[in-house]
């Protein structure tokens, strides 16, 4: 092992090496959503890498329950995006919030 | 530098590199493809919670200490190969996430019944952990790494297509990884609507993970709702999806 942390726990079992790929939070956001929403998120413009980004769905006020928004996080270049599907019959009183994650 | 620490239960070999790009001070480790694990800036997930549920299909609700940011969490559908299950929602009140439903059930004319695994990874486990190692704290002193916890490590990314909503279904296969927890980002949902002859059935679907072997899984649809409609018609909200292979 020439570098990095070798972590063991209680049972001597290797819970972190130097070939694991493990998350460190950037940025959240709190986007609210309808229909066809998107935008740049500029916070994060020239990022190395998003590893991945977690759109959550989550209730502010209401109580419908279905047609939850499916929103996306891309990259295009040096910039990211969201954008929530543009659909008629969703759930108005849900947001999103957005979890970067990179390496 | 290298340091050797022996703890009573965990023994630590560190490399410290020096950096001269290191934005701030403390502890910056890197793994093998020079990626940062951690440093003294950004929080690493960790899994505060892990479960298993096996009984009816339906949505079942789930808690945890209430957490200021998103939770991470990784589902692992298991045991039925003609049903699965989808990260239906996360509960959220007073600025805080406090849990989140779990919702899954048959593909058409599949078993009602539903098996899976699930960890919940935080921010902000609001302890430290109580046994020895390491923990680095930001300039605010807050943890961003205790070695009590374990961490949420990523193994791959890559995008999947979502089937045709109804009876459709899709394979991933992941020959290299065994049994991981899966995050399928985002969720998505369709209809159909019948007129058998004037008025039919209207299905409201919800896009599933569903166990299909250790090394694969499928992406399939589970009804949710069921009304009526005089509209033949079906539509989807994609046709393209983020799968996270986990741990």
């Amino acid at each position: 092992m020439s570098y990095g942390l070798r972590v063991y726990d209680e049972k001597g079992e290797v819970i972190l090496d130097i070939s694991d790929r493990i998350t460190r939070h950037i940025y959240t956001s709190a986007q609210t959503a309808s229909s066809g929403n998107s935008g740049t998120l500029t916070e994060l413009q020239g990022a190395r890498e998003a590893v991945f980004s977690l759109p959550v769905n989550r209730p502010t006020s209401g109580t419908g329950w279905f047609w939850k928004l499916p929103h996306t996080v891309y990259r295009s270049g040096n910039a990211m995006y969201w954008t929530a599907q543009s659909y008629g019959n969703f759930d108005p009183w849900t947001a999103v919030n957005f979890c970067f994650i990179y390496t | 530098m290298e340091i050797l620490i022996l703890g009573q239960r965990l023994i630590f070999v560190l490399y410290i590199r020096e950096d001269k790009t290191m934005p701030e001070y403390g502890l910056k480790v890197q793994n093998n493809k020079q990626e940062i694990q951690i440093d003294s800036l950004y929080k690493n997930y960790v899994n505060i919670l892990s479960g298993s549920y096996s009984g009816a299909a339906g949505f079942q609700t789930y808690t945890f200490t209430p957490s200021k940011f998103a939770p991470v969490i990784a589902v692992r559908p298991k045991t039925y190969t003609s049903s699965g299950i989808a990260l239906w929602s996360v509960t959220y009140s007073g600025g805080y996430y406090t849990g989140f439903v779990i919702g899954g059930g048959p593909t058409v004319g599949g078993t009602n019944a539903i098996a899976y695994d699930y960890k919940v990874f935080v921010l902000d486990p609001n302890s430290i952990s109580t046994i020895s190692g390491i923990r680095i704290r930001n300039k605010k002193m807050e943890t961003v790494y205790d070695s009590g916890y374990k961490p949420l490590k990523i193994y791959n990314q890559e995008s999947v297509t979502i089937p045709t909503v109804g009876m459709g279904q899709t394979t991933y296969t992941h020959n290299s990884y065994l049994n991981p927890f899966y995050i399928l980002s985002p969720l998505h949902q369709g209809y159909i609507g019948f007129t058998t002859p004037v008025q039919g059935p209207l299905r409201i679907f919800i896009c599933i993970l569903m166990y299909a072997s250790s090394t694969s899984v499928k992406l399939a649809w589970s009804i949710i709702f069921q009304g009526i409609t005089n509209v033949a018609d079906s539509w989807q909200t994609g046709t393209s999806a983020k799968i996270i292979l986990c741990e």
